[in-house]
């Protein structure tokens, strides 16, 4: 029985170790997603007083920062990450980082308010697992999933890291300009139509609105409000021919009884769908300068207000 | 509880240190045993247990009525009330509404249209193995082939033992019951073949089964838009996801039950390679086959007999077989469909030709074996299309467009394929013994690191699916 159990113990103990130890090695330097790594350096020295625009991908693909920073008179930085990043861990991160006087204009996608406790996503553990103080960012259930697709993610980015040093010139990311906005347009290809069947956000809807993703957005708009920083919020571009109207009147039911900020309403961004190419949430060039233009218009006033 | 959860993760060490440590006696192990079990069984719905305890009090009284009774028409008399009993559970809780709704086409197609009174009955998890294993016990009883016992812990212990609980071996009483009242003591070499067990059974439904559904259930799904030779291979998928996830769950309840000092029976024989369909159902689900066998086929009178007699033993062991996986046209259809291929192997006497191992002394098999194993594969694989369908109509409608689509939408190599030859491979290695053996120390064990990784890596790719013959 005894050298069962030891036998038992040290294959899963070996096992454990061996996944610590890549864990260890491959996370540390921070070897992959450079962006990712631009990002957190520049939230971690960035100066007061200054605007963050947050999201996913609908803010990070569709947000022109340099347009908006110069009708707004502020210096504006897009810190998004992308869309599969759960809301709540984005909130988490940013609360920790915002300094006094900065403002945090939040965009959330649709799906956001009716699913906040989705299972970790691929590119999220790829996060974590790149810059693992990122952890503590993570919502409760995702910290175990993460812990448990550690394997996983080992084997992941040792793969990744072997083709790497074989095809030096394989992984090349994305163009983001000083101001962290997506400059990459160019190589979109047009393959959003309104045709598709995918109905891309309401398929991921529930019935009802998240109230955890709730309670996170005021519990976020409270601490920043208390680190003497404005908390926003913001909607989506979204095309005409795929979105819901019930979709209004369910997002301003949703912060109808608390406190927190917005800039514009859920439709106030619907486009013409000509606007979108890839995805749904992801604007032409022409669709981002005009979406940014709408936001400033309907910043001002709030930024007035604040003022 | 699943195998493949963490609650079962935390469960199974809990109660193996427990079971070794604490309750060191016999009496105190099996009612552990007992309380573990229905914790088990109750963690899918609490009130399966009634049912089960149900089950296991009746087949108990029987059998010690049935010990005290010399008249043989009341001895009749009590074992027809253990099969009603039995028979009326899966009847009602798995067979009501297939009645009702044939009952209700049949008259419809009269022009008499009836409404269906809904009774929304759930399906209790592993109702079929459970009650087949009592009445197992029931009718050895009657033969007089074993005793009845009067020790009610030990008797539901055996009933309700949580490794084989929900979806078997379908443990016959001469064989297990009696392991419930002799001292177990623990055995290294026992529980170390029961550990490779769990990890290669784990292999089989994590890596191979769960990956194969994710490919037959996309295929099946969208059917009409796929081309032949998509549908052939969405065939072959379900093939190896039905091997694995089940033949998985085998190994792994086989498994679990040697930790405890149980030895269950072998319940797959390596089927993907039987040379013909007799040695096929030699070797696929060992326990339900034999149950057939020896409780339904042999006393119809078997293989003895005229030739009517032979061909209608032989539909009807197939088809109730067939009706025990699932309340569906599909399912007796499979079985009408096994049962077609075996005839003529019975017929001809050639049903006990494929007796020996296959490729005994060679490491490959000859032309001819390799031929019979594809053809047997073939055979068997287009029968699972008739499985896997929802209704007879997909079934038709899949197995025409597979033989007539051109174009449509195809699937490309993938990573995966290269998995199931590995696999393939190594089954084919193993195949002498039950499972993969080692001889060096230092292969075997970066073996065991290699599979659990792998294991660990799909776990977390793919949702946990549930074992397909929990639903049985």
């Amino acid at each position: 029985m005894k050298k069962f159990i030891l036998k038992t113990s040290a294959l899963f103990i070996g096992v454990i170790s061996i996944n610590l130890l890549f864990f260890i090695v491959l996370s540390s330097g921070k070897k992959f997603l450079q962006n990712e790594n631009t990002l957190n350096s520049f939230l971690d020295k960035s100066p007061q007083n200054i605007v963050f625009a947050v999201g996913g991908s609908s803010m990070r693909n569709s947000f022109d920062s340099e347009l908006v920073s110069t009708e707004l008179q502020k210096e504006v930085y897009n810190t998004s990450f992308s869309f599969a990043h759960n809301a709540g861990f984005v909130l988490n991160y940013m609360t920790d980082k915002v300094k006094e006087g900065d403002i945090i204009v939040f965009g959330p996608e649709f799906v956001h308010y009716y699913s906040y406790n989705r299972p970790i996503t691929i590119s999220q553990m790829a996060s974590v697992y790149n810059s693992p103080s990122l952890y503590k960012y993570l919502i409760e259930n995702q910290k175990r999933e993460f812990v448990f697709n550690v394997p996983r993610m080992n084997i992941l980015f040792s793969y990744r890291l072997l083709k790497m040093n074989l095809y030096p010139n394989l992984f090349i990311e994305p163009n983001y300009s000083d101001r962290g906005d997506y400059m990459d347009h160019h190589k979109d290809k047009k393959s959003w139509n309104p045709s598709n069947k995918s109905k891309y956000e309401r398929s991921n809807m529930r019935p009802e609105s998240s109230s955890g993703f709730k309670q996170a957005l005021i519990k976020a708009n409270k601490k920043i409000h208390e680190k003497g920083a404005s908390f926003f919020v913001t909607f989506p571009p979204y095309p005409i021919s795929d979105y819901d109207t019930w979709i209004t009147d369910d997002l301003l039911n949703f912060y109808k009884d608390t406190s927190i900020k917005l800039i514009g309403k859920p439709n106030s961004f619907v486009l013409n769908d000509t606007l979108f190419s890839n995805h749904p949430y992801h604007t032409t060039v022409e669709g981002r300068r005009l979406r940014s233009g709408i936001f400033s218009k309907l910043a001002k006033k709030e930024l007035e207000i604040i003022k | 509880m699943l195998f493949n959860s963490i609650d079962f993760l935390l469960f199974l060490p809990s109660v193996f240190l427990l079971y070794w440590f604490v309750f060191k006696k016999l009496k105190t192990q099996n009612l552990f045993i007992l309380l573990a079990s229905y914790l088990f069984y109750g963690w899918w719905d609490w009130r399966f247990l009634f049912l089960i305890l149900a089950s296991t009090l009746v087949d108990y009284s029987i059998g010690l009525l049935l010990d005290k009774t010399i008249d043989n028409r009341k001895r009749k008399y009590l074992l027809y009330t253990s099969l009603i009993f039995n028979l009326g559970l899966l009847g009602v809780f798995k067979y009501y509404n297939f009645f009702i709704d044939n009952w209700i086409d049949a008259w419809s197609q009269l022009g008499i249209t009836m409404h269906k009174s809904s009774l929304n009955i759930i399906l209790p998890v592993g109702i079929s193995f459970y009650t087949f294993q009592t009445l197992s016990y029931t009718i050895d009883v009657f033969k007089k082939k074993i005793n009845p016992t009067k020790n009610f812990i030990g008797f539901a212990s055996f009933v309700s033992f949580f490794p084989q609980l929900v979806a078997g071996p379908i443990e016959r009483a001469s064989n297990l019951l009696p392991q419930f009242f002799a001292k177990r003591t623990f055995s290294y070499k026992l529980a170390t073949s029961g550990m490779r067990l769990i990890l290669w059974g784990f292999f089989k439904k994590i890596v191979i089964a769960d990956n194969c559904a994710v490919f037959a259930n996309d295929i099946f799904n969208n059917y009409q838009d796929q081309s032949g030779i998509t549908l052939a291979l969405g065939a072959v998928f379900f093939a190896f996801q039905i091997y694995g996830d089940f033949s998985g769950y085998s190994d792994i309840a086989i498994g679990v039950a040697r930790l405890f000092g149980f030895k269950l029976m072998r319940n797959f024989n390596y089927p993907y390679f039987s040379r013909d369909i007799a040695e096929f159902w030699r070797r696929w689900h060992i326990s339900l086959s034999t149950w057939f066998r020896d409780y339904l086929y042999i006393p119809l009178g078997g293989s003895r007999g005229s030739k009517y007699k032979k061909v209608r033993n032989v539909l009807i062991i197939f088809i109730v077989s067939g009706f025990w996986h699932g309340a569906n046209w599909t399912f007796i259809s499979w079985g009408a469909l096994n049962a077609i291929y075996f005839l003529p192997l019975l017929l001809t006497n050639r049903n006990r030709k494929n007796l020996t191992e296959i490729a005994k002394d060679n490491l490959l098999p000859s032309l001819k074996e390799v031929f019979q194993i594809i053809i047997t594969f073939c055979l068997t694989t287009f029968a699972w299309i008739f499985f896997r369908a929802k209704n007879m109509t997909t079934a038709l409608d899949y197995i025409f467009r597979m033989f007539s689509n051109q174009d449509g939408e195809s699937i490309g190599f993938n990573f995966f394929a290269i998995i199931i030859i590995l696999f393939v491979i190594l089954e084919w290695i193993s195949r002498k013994s039950e499972s993969i053996q080692i001889q060096n120390k230092y292969v075997r064990y970066l073996f065991y690191i290699i599979i659990i990784h792998v294991i660990l890596f799909y776990s977390t790719t793919n949702e946990p699916q549930s074992f397909i013959y929990f639903q049985f």
